[in-house]
């Protein structure tokens, strides 16, 4: 955000959306998806994530809340069918989602937000996740 | 509740990508609380995008109430249930409110009362 707006950098053409276990939690501290642990790829999970655009069928409602003075986004709801297998095909659930931008190196790729499925989550086969309405708060104050 | 039936559609400040609705928090926070405290006691069934709110709802439905009462006259034991209480109708109304226009892209501004602020 501060290299988009301050510095004149590059704003990411998409985010990413992956999965990560409880082996580290996010914190504000967190700077990079390498610092986390993302849960096992294949049966209908793919390394990195879904990709999400910067657009309005991706980011689908938008808050405006003078009374709090902030702003609330949601994305889209966010489906994972297991197929061929659970997801994730082996170590631990998914007990995070978590939001990056679209750096071409996975592993540097900017951790922007996390929410907490509270449980490791494992999808059986045939059977889907769906993230629905995951919200991002921005305070203007 | 028929959510259209409040809404007040304005035009946008400007070109927008969504369709814009602007609601006053008094149109949204008690109306809502009504219809949640209806939905639990009476274990009337909601549409599955909906299911995704029902056990909060269930958890503090005795405190919905307190969306009618401001911060600055609440318990302050209460405080926390009322920002619960008040989040919940505000993520039940905007998903209802997204529901009723097909689940296209939109803008919800809510305005300004000091009398709902969290």
């Amino acid at each position: 955000m501060l290299a988009g707006w301050f510095r004149a950098g590059t704003t990411p053409t998409a985010f990413y959306l992956f999965l990560a276990t409880s082996a580290t939690a996010p914190t504000a501290d967190i700077n990079t998806k390498s610092e986390l642990t993302e849960i096992a790829d294949t049966n209908g999970y793919t390394a990195g994530g879904i990709s999400v655009a910067r657009n309005s069928t991706d980011f689908d409602v938008l808050t405006e809340d003078d009374g709090n003075d902030r702003a609330l986004v949601q994305l889209k709801d966010e489906v994972w069918t297991a197929s061929g297998g659970n997801i994730p095909a082996s170590g631990n659930g998914a007990r995070y989602a978590i939001l990056t931008d679209d750096n071409a190196t996975a592993g540097s790729r900017d951790v922007l937000h996390y929410w907490d499925l509270t449980s490791d989550r494992v999808v059986s086969d045939t059977q889907t996740l769906t993230l629905q309405n995951c919200e991002i708060r921005i305070n203007e104050s | 509740m028929d959510i259209l039936k409040y809404f007040k559609k304005k035009e946008a400040p400007t070109t927008q990508d969504r369709q814009y609705f602007e609601y006053a928090p008094a149109d949204i926070y008690p109306k809502t609380a009504r219809k949640i405290i209806d939905v639990v006691r009476n274990h009337r069934e909601v549409p599955n995008n909906l299911l995704l709110y029902l056990a909060e709802a269930r958890r503090i439905v005795d405190y919905l109430e307190l969306v009618n009462t401001p911060k600055n006259k609440c318990d302050e034991n209460a405080i926390p249930l009322r920002a619960r209480a008040l989040e919940l109708c505000r993520l039940w109304f905007t998903e209802e409110l997204h529901a009723s226009i097909g689940f296209a892209p939109m803008h919800l501004h809510i305005t300004s009362d000091e009398r709902y602020r969290l």
